[in-house]
């Protein structure tokens, strides 16, 4: 029965593993995003294509 | 009662569809989210190790309570971009787009966790990693489908357009999801039958299916997480676009009114 925690611990690896990536990948688009719109507001740029 | 729902959630679609007040909604909403999210995960997965392991399958069926919060979620995110795709068709809305492309790479993350588990809980259960029966052959079929309109939003641009061929895409794929929940019933397969929605109720027991719920509402809560966050993106990447195209054509003008003064 022991044998079959390794099975149990890959599954939960393989979920955690993931789920981090997926997060981590929308947090570091967030903040790259968000860099990039500053500068363009640093710059006086402004949105005219969308309702506001 | 169910009147009700729906115009309340009409109401709240209104009221959000316009990309300024989601971006203001995500920004306060996102940290409740994250933190309801991780509270439930925490007692969910507390619940997952503290239960009796199952009399047959020991250990093993401690997999389950991360397969079928996936298995699930897998299918709900097909559900949001089936929706989603709705809006894109008849509102033509910009948000229901963003909320469409957004849900296929989440869905296509729920997905995979689902096969992965399977088939690492298969392989002690059934002696084999995989086997061409009817649910894991659907599953597969998903997975596949979020693949494929994952790269057909990254071939096209943010077109109206590519929107309506990716919704279209959405709309034809959902025959898969009732194959899916039925694949059980309509065909002889290694995969064991429903054993929560029953309509002779659950054949779980009560110590294993509390954690299963809770883990299930704490994947459905972190999919909406991570779902807002992405369509927050997506807004923000789309005004970044949009900058960088006026920034362009502001640099061209600029360039043809130099060149006109020094003619």
């Amino acid at each position: 029965m022991n044998d079959y925690w390794a099975y149990v611990g890959a599954a939960y690896g393989v979920a955690i593993l993931t789920i981090g990536a997926l997060t981590a990948r929308i947090l570091l688009d967030y903040r790259r995003l968000r860099a990039a719109l500053a500068r363009f507001g640093a710059a006086g740029a402004r949105d005219e294509g969308e309702a506001s | 009662m169910v009147g009700g729902s729906v115009r309340l959630a009409m109401s709240f679609l209104s009221t959000y569809a316009n990309p300024t007040r989601f971006l203001r909604f995500a920004d306060r909403a996102s940290p409740w989210l994250a933190g309801a999210t991780a509270l439930l995960l925490a007692v969910g997965l507390y619940g997952a190790f503290a239960a009796p392991p199952d009399y047959q399958q020991g250990e093993t069926s401690r997999i389950m309570y991360i397969h079928v919060p996936s298995a699930w979620l897998a299918i709900f995110a097909y559900v949001v971009m089936t929706s989603a795709s709705l809006g894109v068709l008849v509102w033509r809305h910009p948000l229901a787009d963003a909320a469409q492309k957004t849900a296929a790479t989440l869905g296509a993350a729920f997905t995979f966790i689902c096969l992965v588990t399977g088939s690492l809980w298969g392989k002690p259960m059934w002696g084999t990693f995989w086997v061409w029966d009817a649910r894991l052959t659907s599953m597969l079929v998903l997975f596949l489908l979020y693949l494929g309109l994952i790269a057909v939003r990254q071939t096209m641009d943010d077109t109206p357009r590519g929107a309506r061929i990716a919704a279209i895409m959405t709309l034809v794929g959902f025959i898969d999801i009732p194959i899916i929940k039925y694949s059980v019933d309509w065909w002889n397969t290694l995969h064991q039958p429903a054993s929560v929605f029953r309509i002779d109720g659950p054949s779980i027991s009560g110590s294993m299916l509390w954690p299963l719920i809770v883990m299930a509402l704490a994947a459905t809560l972190l999919f909406v997480t991570l779902h807002v966050m992405a369509i927050r993106n997506e807004i923000l990447r789309r005004r970044l676009a949009r900058l960088s195209m006026q920034a362009v054509r502001a640099g061209e003008s600029a360039a043809s009114e130099s060149l006109e003064a020094a003619r």
